[in-house]
């Protein structure tokens, strides 16, 4: 093949893995939401409801009465696709951007191994590695597509690469910038892991005396063109995020296969590292030894490994040892990053491409080297990685009580137990039904923490109000036409109490039972006293 | 407003193990379930479906329907039949495959008994026993594949 048939046949390659790794996304259209976790309703609600949001991320069809601001968004880069693609299904977009996406990363981490002198298929195992990795299939399942809409960070890190060296140009620098500018609007630790392999990568470069002033410069303010403005926006969203709980303790652990378990109660979070992307960057120093710039790629995949361990070790002693992570909980917003393990995006990347570099030395010796790695990485990514086995889908749409038109108060009740996470549960439930019903909600879908969340307050001045006949008037003064009750997630007696009390305000609510859940919709009579 | 879809079927299983086998124990469990209040004895004679297994101090039971997205469950227990029943659990359980299961250890504390969610754990076999396999069995598949790579050097560097 020649190298330009190979950036085609690569391309399609990647293209046929991707689908296979994200089944059944590829066919299911809008009729499913694919991936296992709650998140994933509420990214499926954030590429409903980004196209009409206003200036400053001002929302005024949910945070109701006063509407949320959406300020600091994970993903501006997912905001900006879902107005794009506004004209279609937001669960078709979801499904199609979970193939895309990791098409298009695996095809540039392809690509990055083949600048390092790969030629397919050794090449593939870059993409593989990268596109396919256990981080990857957590995002999937989890329901953070846009993680998975990552080219950017490959293009930073070819780019800076060959910006570093001696024989770097200023367009390498601008591209590495690009690159950098792109992943950190994308996702964040998309933008700190590439900071990362800028730092690693230029200090090696600067340690042996081959960074030039004219690409590094070029890349320096680029990076500031993006990251200044970004900083400033997110540090200054009004809605700051308190940050209480301490970032958890990973351990190697973390880069093992997944297991049922994870799935279960760990958020399918693993940064599993294919074992022959392992195999093949620890034979990097006997396999690449006469190839240029190799150090340093994996020196920046070493220190993401690193990071991605958190901020420190805890042994089954209970001894605590701090880890170079335990740095970033220091610097402004540092604390943010509460997912450290999401680093290995970048070992995953540069020991990838490096893993293929060195397939593509062994194949240089034994032509079928390459394909027996290959083979090897089908088992890691199918076998041990699970993929595409671990995907679930979900039944798209809302409950049909929920038809009709007006401001919506979902009433729902707080837990007071341990299920510590069934608020964030509830409140992507509540706005994934708005994709599909449409009405205005008073729930701020975003805000991990409920007493941010208007509908908590909302639900408790109505519950005050309903018990002294006051809930019309009540849902009235604050713009609600209707009150939508969950009555199955009630205790006995309350559940009683409120189907009492709300069937004052109308006397033949709407009641459904389909798409899961049993609603019961009140809808208040215009004539029953004036609205404000 | 989309059509609504034939909602996929659910079969829980919900086991609540105990340390200790108490002779006239009842286990009961009660669900809110699409608008319908179930309620359901957990058995310990092998007839509990599910794989239960006779006295062997881990009670089974079974409900079926139409999936529900969230599923309030309440667990009490009852020291002979006719005694009070002792709540013990409650909590929203979210199923999300076609047979999923709910895991319960009964613990008699100073406050008396209560229960607590566990990781699944089939019978005779202790969950973290299980993941240790697992994770070993892929260290295991990690040195194979190093040991392969090794390999591949070595008889290139002898075709070379």
């Amino acid at each position: 093949m020649s190298p330009r048939q190979e950036v085609w046949v690569g391309g399609v390659v990647m293209l046929l893995a991707a689908v296979i790794f994200t089944q059944p996304a590829a066919w299911s259209g809008s009729g499913a939401l694919v991936g296992r976790h709650f998140d994933l309703q509420g990214t499926v609600w954030l590429i409903s409801a980004a196209p009409r949001f206003g200036p400053g991320g001002l929302d005024l069809l949910s945070g109701l009465p006063e509407g949320a601001r959406y300020a600091r968004l994970d993903s501006w880069t997912l905001a900006a696709l879902a107005r794009a693609l506004s004209w279609l299904d937001p669960v078709r977009v979801h499904n199609a951007l979970q193939v895309l996406g990791v098409w298009l990363s695996a095809w540039a981490a392809e690509r990055f191994a083949a600048a390092l002198g790969a030629r397919a298929p050794a090449s593939w195992l870059a993409g593989l590695s990268y596109g396919m990795s256990g981080l990857a299939a957590s995002a999937l399942l989890e329901g953070h597509v846009y993680h998975l809409l990552d080219p950017f960070l490959p293009l930073c890190a070819w780019a800076w690469w060959r910006a570093s060296r001696l024989d770097g140009r200023a367009i390498h620098g601008a591209l590495a910038a690009l690159g950098f500018g792109a992943a950190l609007l994308t996702t964040a630790y998309h933008g700190v892991v590439a900071a990362v392999l800028v730092v690693v990568i230029g200090a090696a470069s600067l340690w042996r005396r081959e960074l030039r002033a004219v690409p590094a410069g070029v890349a320096a303010l680029g990076a500031l063109a993006f990251g200044l403005p970004y900083v400033f926006v997110f540090l200054g969203a009004p809605d700051e995020v308190a940050v209480s709980a301490p970032v958890p303790a990973a351990g190697l652990l973390a880069f093992t296969p997944p297991s049922a378990e994870l799935d279960r109660i760990g958020h399918s979070l693993s940064a599993h590292l294919p074992a022959t992307t392992l195999a093949l960057a620890s034979l990097c120093p006997f396999l690449l030894r006469e190839h240029l710039g190799w150090r340093r790629l994996w020196l920046a995949g070493a220190a993401c490994a690193v990071l991605a361990l958190g901020p420190s070790l805890s042994p089954p002693q209970g001894a605590v040892a701090a880890l170079p992570a335990a740095a970033l909980q220091l610097i402004e917003g540092g604390a943010l990053l509460r997912f450290p393990v999401r680093f290995a995006w970048g070992c995953s990347l540069l020991w990838g491409a490096l893993a293929a570099r060195a397939a593509m030395a062994l194949g240089a010796r034994l032509p079928a080297a390459p394909f027996v790695l290959i083979a090897l990485m089908v088992v890691d990514l199918g076998y041990w990685g699970g993929m595409p086995g671990r995907q679930r889908s979900q039944p798209a749409g809302a409950p049909s009580a929920y038809a009709g038109e007006g401001p919506v108060l979902d009433l729902l009740p707080e837990h007071m137990g341990r299920q510590d996470e069934l608020s964030a549960q509830l409140q992507a439930l509540v706005c994934s039904y708005q994709v599909w019903h449409r009405r205005p909600i008073a729930d701020d879908c975003v805000t991990p923490f409920p007493d941010r969340n208007p509908r908590i307050a909302l639900s408790r001045g109505l519950v005050a109000a309903a018990a002294r006949g006051e809930g019309a008037a009540y849902l009235r003064a604050r713009g609600f036409v209707a009150v939508a009750l969950h009555p199955d997630l009630f205790a006995a007696g309350d559940r009683a109490r409120l189907l009492t009390q709300l069937g004052a305000l109308d006397p033949a609510p709407a009641i459904s039972l389909d798409h899961g859940e049993k609603i019961v919709v009140y809808t208040i009579s215009s004539d029953r006293g004036p609205r404000p | 407003m989309s059509e609504a879809p034939a909602a996929p079927p659910l079969r829980l299983t919900v086991r609540l193990s105990a340390d200790a086998v108490v002779p006239g124990r009842v286990v009961e469990v009660e669900a809110q379930w699409l608008g319908e209040a179930r309620r359901l004895s957990l058995r310990d004679d092998g007839a509990g479906g599910g794989g239960d297994l006779p006295a062997d101090g881990i009670f089974v039971g079974e409900l079926r329907g139409a999936r529900p997205s969230l599923l309030p469950i309440a667990v009490a227990v009852r020291a002979a039949p006719e005694a009070e029943a002792a709540p013990v659990w409650s909590g929203v359980f979210r199923p999300m495959v076609e047979e999923d299961q709910l895991h319960l250890r009964l613990i008699d504390g100073p406050g008396g008994l209560r229960a607590a969610e566990t990781l699944a754990a089939p019978l005779g076999e202790r969950a973290d026993a299980r993941e240790a396999a697992w994770t070993a069995a892929g260290f295991g598949w990690a040195l194979f594949v190093l040991g392969v790579c090794v390999g591949l050097a070595l008889l290139g560097r002898e075709r070379a």
